[in-house]
């Protein structure tokens, strides 16, 4: 495997949360042996499901973390995205399936008899976007987008811990104006314009429409 | 049976119900239009709003939401090769070049039409087969219904993702995840940590919005802009032989859909596969598929339509969702108070006939939205993700605010946003964990009644022959795909070993 930049950051991340979730099955095994296994005439007691439940996870999570480490697993290998190649390459190769077959970059004869075992809901991130490694249309690279969604989350929180002070609908008008204008470079007009509809629609439907009573914070707006 | 139904459109047919249904749909259609924002998301975001109707009534939007969507999803598969909703991955293949040919607007005529046609079978299907399907349910004591959960579980984990371990993973931590809180054979509390807001337990409306509505915007944001592609758009007539063409892969889709979606834990992105699949053998056009065949867009398209309907079976007769969006749809009944299973139909027969004539209701609506307005709900498209997430995100927590009153459930969605931003990145499938949550308690509740009945004893399960049925269908969905893999790579390796020794050799055809 010729593991690029993005490929070895996500092995990192794998690595990290199998860990934790070996970690997560261990504690709630442990925790669940204090609960009971079984009640008395050995019924079903308050820690058997919790125990057993947590024993699977650190068995698999344990499984698929050394599986990892021992670089066994190269993610997105059998998604969506490479069944649809493995589907159209079977076609004559032509326009967007050729393209298709491209971006999944799996040997099609090998394709064609995975199984279609997709997610009901999963969305072919792959297709639909840049690469992981590649520049999105509006020149951003992978270090910045992932600049971006640090700054996005972190805003989510303040915005949340705002809302005792400010109110809920002054502190997320802040925040959407402050992803529009700040985070996607929009012009700081529309960002206001689009911003204050959003809240004005938000108010109207829960608080209108809904009869909830929003938290106003200190200053009192909305609710 | 015709009283019910009497029953149901006269519920459906309410001024409100309708009105409702209308909303539900067109906010479908435009979920699904929109890349990135699927009907599991939709439903899930939108459900706190119909807390304040009728149980009917909000039942009626989500699930407009919930089919509608599979209309919009159709539409950027179409023309700009994205597809808006996972059920129409397939569609790509034949509609994009369908519309690079100028074809757009037959394809999407095509798939409106073959949706329309797929529902309207699959709902009659589930008109007749649900009742009897109910009655049937009513015999099952708690080992069968443990086995059923099973049953849901292991199709769900073998049919989720690329990798069945990493299902059955995910199955269990939402197995766990369901677990925190009060425990209800013994009362006692479990994994709170003196927290008074987790012995109610982790509230699982709030854990969808943060998986789909958040987590799928993080996710989006760190995967970039795509560039969109432009089709031409031509003609919005579709030609008499393309119809007598559709004719057979759109009645094929449909029942072939919905054998996929009554099964508990295949969603309709499968069905749509698998039609599509199926039809390219079948079909004597085959081989065209992938260069613009318009029976390439007819059979995916009814299989997910005809799948999506039929996804209520187990949802409402069991009480077991068919995948994920069905799975939040659960929910939003638990919230009303109304518990689906098999009393449903006796002790609410103006929900689920209501509910039902209201499909066919919104089907109709959905073929007449779609037809002339297809083109104009491509525009959608023109709104900059930019100003489009803070508004998702937006809603989604003010949604979340309003299911308790309280700041505990934005911070519950927070947390399950930046789960499912990983879980996206690292391709776990969520639906398994998704289902894991919501059986969960019913799982156990089960779980605790067979132990009683068995005095103890789990194994009685076995002794049960329905139960074992079930259980041995769900032990074979697990293991089958392998050996089904193994079974292929073996008849592959033969067939390309025989076409590298010239197919002239008689005795290499006995072989396969």
């Amino acid at each position: 495997m010729t593991g690029s930049l993005a490929e070895r950051g996500i092995a990192v991340e794998q690595v990290v949360v199998y860990g934790l979730l070996t970690a997560l099955g261990l504690g709630a095994l442990v925790m669940a042996l204090g609960f009971g296994f079984f009640l008395e005439e050995s019924r079903v007691g308050p820690g058997l499901v919790p125990g057993v439940v947590g024993g699977l996870i650190a068995l698999t999570a344990g499984w698929e973390l050394i599986a990892t480490l021992r670089g066994k697993r190269t993610p997105h290998d059998r998604g969506l995205a490479e069944i649809v190649a493995a589907t159209a390459s079977d076609a004559p190769p032509a326009g967007a399936s050729s393209e298709r077959t491209d971006s999944g970059g799996v040997p099609s004869g090998e394709g064609a008899m995975v199984s279609p075992d997709d997610g009901p809901m999963e969305f072919p991130g792959a297709d639909a976007g840049p690469g992981l490694d590649d520049v999105d249309i509006f020149g951003r690279t992978p270090q910045e987008r992932g600049r971006q969604l640090v700054i996005v989350f972190a805003a989510l929180v303040v915005a949340c811990l705002l809302v005792p002070l400010l109110g809920f609908l002054v502190s997320f008008f802040i925040l959407s104006l402050f992803i529009s204008a700040v985070v996607e470079r929009r012009g700081w007009f529309p960002s206001l314009v689009v911003s204050f509809l959003a809240v004005a629609a938000v108010y109207g439907v829960f608080v209108g429409f809904l009869g909830v009573p929003l938290p106003t914070g200190l200053i009192g707006i909305g609710g | 049976m015709l009283d019910n139904l009497v029953l149901g459109f006269s519920t459906a047919l309410s001024l409100e119900n309708l009105l409702w249904c209308f909303v539900g749909v067109l906010v479908g259609t435009v979920i699904g239009v929109l890349p990135g924002l699927g009907s599991t998301t939709g439903v899930a975001v939108l459900l706190p709003l119909t807390l304040s109707l009728e149980p009917v009534t909000g039942l009626i939007m989500l699930a407009g939401i919930y089919y509608g969507s599979q209309y919009g999803g159709t539409i950027t598969s179409v023309l700009i090769s994205t597809p808006g909703e996972a059920s129409s991955v397939v569609t790509t293949l034949d509609g994009y070049q369908m519309a690079r040919q100028g074809r757009a607007g037959a394809a999407l005529a095509i798939s409106a039409i073959g949706s329309f046609v797929a529902a309207i079978i699959s709902l009659a299907l589930l008109v007749l087969l649900a009742p009897p399907f109910a009655e049937f349910a009513l015999s099952f004591g708690p080992p069968e219904m443990l086995a059923v959960m099973i049953l849901g579980l292991a199709t769900i984990i073998s049919f989720a993702g690329d990798n069945r371990m990493l299902g059955l993973l995910m199955a269990l931590v939402g197995l766990l995840i369901a677990t925190v809180g009060v425990d209800p054979g013994s009362g006692t509390s479990r994994f709170t940590f003196g927290s008074i807001y987790l012995l109610g337990g982790i509230p699982f409306v709030e854990v969808m919005i943060g998986l789909f509505a958040v987590g799928e915007v993080l996710f989006q944001i760190r995967q970039g802009a795509a560039a969109p592609i432009r089709a031409g758009f031509r003609e919005l007539m579709i030609s008499r032989d393309d119809l007598r063409r559709s004719r057979g892969p759109i009645l094929r889709g449909s029942f072939l859909g919905f054998l996929f979606g009554i099964l508990p834990g295949a969603g309709s992105t499968l069905a749509s596969f698998m039609a599509y699949g199926i039809e390219k053998r079948v079909n004597k056009r085959g081989k065209e598929f992938g260069t613009g065949a318009i029976e390439g867009v007819a059979a995916p398209e009814a299989a997910n339509n005809a799948a999506a309907n039929a996804n209520f079976v187990p949802t409402l007769t069991l009480g077991i969702p068919g995948g994920a969006t069905t799975a939040v749809l659960l929910g939003a009944f638990m919230i009303n108070g109304i518990q689906p299973g098999p009393l449903l139909f006796d002790e609410q027969p103006t929900l689920v006939w209501g509910l039902l004539a209201s499909f066919f209701i919104g089907n109709v609506i959905l073929l007449v939205l779609n037809l002339p307005l297809a083109p104009v709900f491509a525009q959608i498209l023109r709104v900059p993700y930019g100003y489009m997430y803070p508004m998702i995100l937006l809603t989604s927590l003010v949604g979340a605010y309003s299911i308790s009153n309280g700041m505990y459930s934005v911070w519950i969605v927070l947390i399950f946003g930046i789960i499912g931003y990983f879980m996206k990145r690292l391709d776990l499938p969520m639906a398994p964990l998704v289902l894991g949550v919501v059986l969960g308690p019913l799982f156990e509740k089960a779980l605790v009644q067979t132990s009683a009945i068995g005095d103890g004893n789990l194994l009685i399960v076995f002794t049960r022959p329905l139960a074992l049925v079930v259980m041995a269908i769900a032990i074979l969905q697990l293991a089958a795909p392998s050996l089904m893999a193994r079974l292929l790579r073996r008849r592959d390796t033969t067939r390309s070993r025989r076409s590298d020794s010239a197919d002239s050799t008689p005795e290499d055809s006995h072989r396969g």
